[in-house]
């Protein structure tokens, strides 16, 4: 049964990848595609504007890759006091999971696009576990940390024109969001369905002197060591011989 | 524009604040010659740092703030290298035993547990036992029954045991007379505690020069500096090695921040003191003591947490 689903959810997410931006008459573009992260990267903004049928509404997803969280469950210890009390382990939850819309998603859209349609793609280990509460309590992290976001009233739309209608949306990209591919959605929604959907990706990309220590960092992680004590220590001298130098001390 | 990237955390930070936060710690660590990451990496994390990264980093910007720090306690004398190195050797050998007790107790399930319990009951007992020493030393000055040295009463047991003990030597910089033995099995017994709670040790270490090695209170800070500034050169690399969690970016910034604090803070640590500093510092370790107490008293508001933070 698993499996199975597996397999359901495996094509289902290469069929996503791979249709282009205008498909069932749904159309998607990003300006800029590429985000660079330089030095004084504070996030910033995309701007996904398409269309979708006169009829529908859009709705907008920005998803990060898929990844395996692992997490410590807290509880009270001796009725007292609350600590980590096990391990739990969240698989193929994405990274980044921002939903747009123009109101709040109603419960049939929600199973199939909100948060509520990753619960039946998350898999939570050991088994035997609280889903229904682990899960909740996972969306919330995942909110605190502002990664699982959910925008009402965020997209604009043009006037109908030819069966059709443009959709625009600014997307917020927060500094903590790391480098890597995105996957951009939009939905046509109808009557709280999807009925066609679009899909563009988004790169995320470190420049300049982020990109360099990065390199550094993972390439000659012993290097990148000694030259960080070094440079604090030398900036450690060099502060303590300017200040002494200037009196205070004897 | 006043905001910056950090590669390794994967956030960026306003310039200001981190400069603001570095100069804090650094002024707390001149003051008292702690390393300040007890008190530094619980409030990286709430600017939105991952916690390994913020204790990885703190170290890497203490290296910074302790060699200014140790080089203003140098020109006053008040560092004991004798002494400092003899308390390093038996820290890394404590740290390393600590990081097997810490994998055993993780393979046994109950690591957590422990981790909090040491924390609370070292915090709250230095902190305690500090806090009522200095205030009584305090209130003899006040009432005038001091004289201007601590005069040997009766020989305590403990005073008498140091001296039974082999391989005596003279610390010239701490005036005091005691075995080789001793330093090294304080600073291994720092060390493990260190390992397990995650820390420098430095709010563990000044309590146990001043009070079982006996030193003088401003030696102690000079010397408790100079021993953290090998101590985080070593944790620094290690974890650029084995974890990559440094962030240069993050380290730099702190440290511009904490190097001139850390100046500033030696030269109040002179005007202070030694009971006066003692008393101070006993009030941030009880206050982080509460802090880490109400941690585990008050419902989570969440009941998932990241793993890698206390």
């Amino acid at each position: 049964m698993i499996k199975k689903s597996w397999c359901y959810l495996t094509l289902m997410l290469i069929f996503l990848i791979y249709i282009p931006a205008t498909a069932f008459g749904v159309s998607l573009n990003l300006k800029p595609q590429e985000v660079q992260i330089g030095t004084f990267y504070d996030g910033t903004t995309v701007e996904a504007t398409g269309t979708v049928p006169a009829d529908c509404q859009a709705v907008v997803l920005v998803r990060g890759a898929g990844e395996d969280v692992h997490l410590k469950k807290k509880g009270k210890i001796g009725g007292l006091l609350w600590m980590n009390i096990g391990d739990v382990t969240f698989e193929h939850t994405p990274r980044v999971y921002m939903i747009y819309a123009d109101a709040d998603l109603p419960p049939s859209l929600d199973s199939e696009i909100g948060f509520s349609a990753l619960k039946n793609v998350i898999k939570i280990s050991p088994a035997g576990e609280n889903k229904d509460f682990l899960f909740k309590e996972f969306v919330k992290l995942k909110k605190h940390s502002a990664l699982y976001t959910f925008h009402a009233n965020a997209i604009s739309y043009g006037p109908a024109e030819g069966g059709s209608r443009s959709f625009k949306v600014s997307l917020i990209i927060p500094p903590h969001m790391h480098q890597g591919s995105y996957t951009v959605q939009a939905f046509a929604v109808r009557d709280g369905h999807v009925v066609g959907k679009a899909a563009k990706p988004m790169q995320l990309k470190l420049t300049g002197l982020p990109a360099k220590l990065s390199k550094l960092a993972f390439g000659h992680p012993l290097l990148y060591g000694i030259i960080a004590a070094g440079v604090a220590l030398a900036a450690g001298l060099l502060i303590g011989v300017l200040f002494g130098s200037k009196g205070g001390a004897h | 524009m006043w905001h910056m990237y950090l590669p390794i955390a994967g956030n960026s930070v306003n310039i200001l604040t981190v400069l603001g936060l570095g100069g804090f710690v650094g002024l707390l660590s001149g003051i008292f010659g702690v390393g300040g990451g007890f008190l530094m990496t619980p409030l990286l994390i709430m600017f939105g740092i991952p916690p390994t990264v913020a204790a990885a980093s703190d170290s890497n910007q203490i290296v910074g703030a302790s060699t200014s720090g140790t080089l203003a306690h140098w020109r006053l004398g008040n560092v004991d290298v004798k002494m400092g190195i003899l308390l390093l050797i038996g820290g890394v050998f404590g740290g390393t035993v600590g990081v097997q007790i810490i994998k055993i107790l993780r393979a046994l399930g109950n690591a957590d547990f422990l981790i909090n319990i040491t924390y609370v009951l070292m915090l709250g007992g230095v902190g305690a036992y500090m806090f009522m020493e200095s205030l009584q030393g305090l209130k003899k000055e006040k009432a005038g029954a001091v004289s201007s040295q601590e005069a040997p009463k009766s020989e305590s047991t403990y005073a008498r045991m140091l001296k039974a003990l082999p391989f005596q030597s003279r610390f010239d910089k701490s005036g005091v007379e005691i075995s080789l033995i001793l330093p090294f099995f304080f600073g291994t017994l720092v060390g493990v505690l260190a390992a397990i709670m995650g820390v420098g040790g430095g709010f563990i270490m000044v309590p146990v020069m001043v009070y079982l090695l006996r030193m003088p209170m401003h030696v102690v800070v000079g010397t408790s500096l100079f021993q953290i500034l090998f101590t985080c050169m070593n944790v620094t690399i290690m974890q650029s090695v084995s974890n990559h969690t440094v962030d240069f970016v993050l380290a730099v910034l702190l440290l511009l921040g904490s190097t001139i604090g850390a100046q500033v803070g030696t030269k109040i640590s002179k005007r202070l003191k030694g009971d006066q500093l003692k008393i101070l510092l006993a009030c941030l370790v009880l206050l982080m003591c509460f802090k880490m107490l109400a941690g585990l008293l008050l419902t989570p508001h969440i009941m998932l947490a990241y793993k890698g933070g206390h």
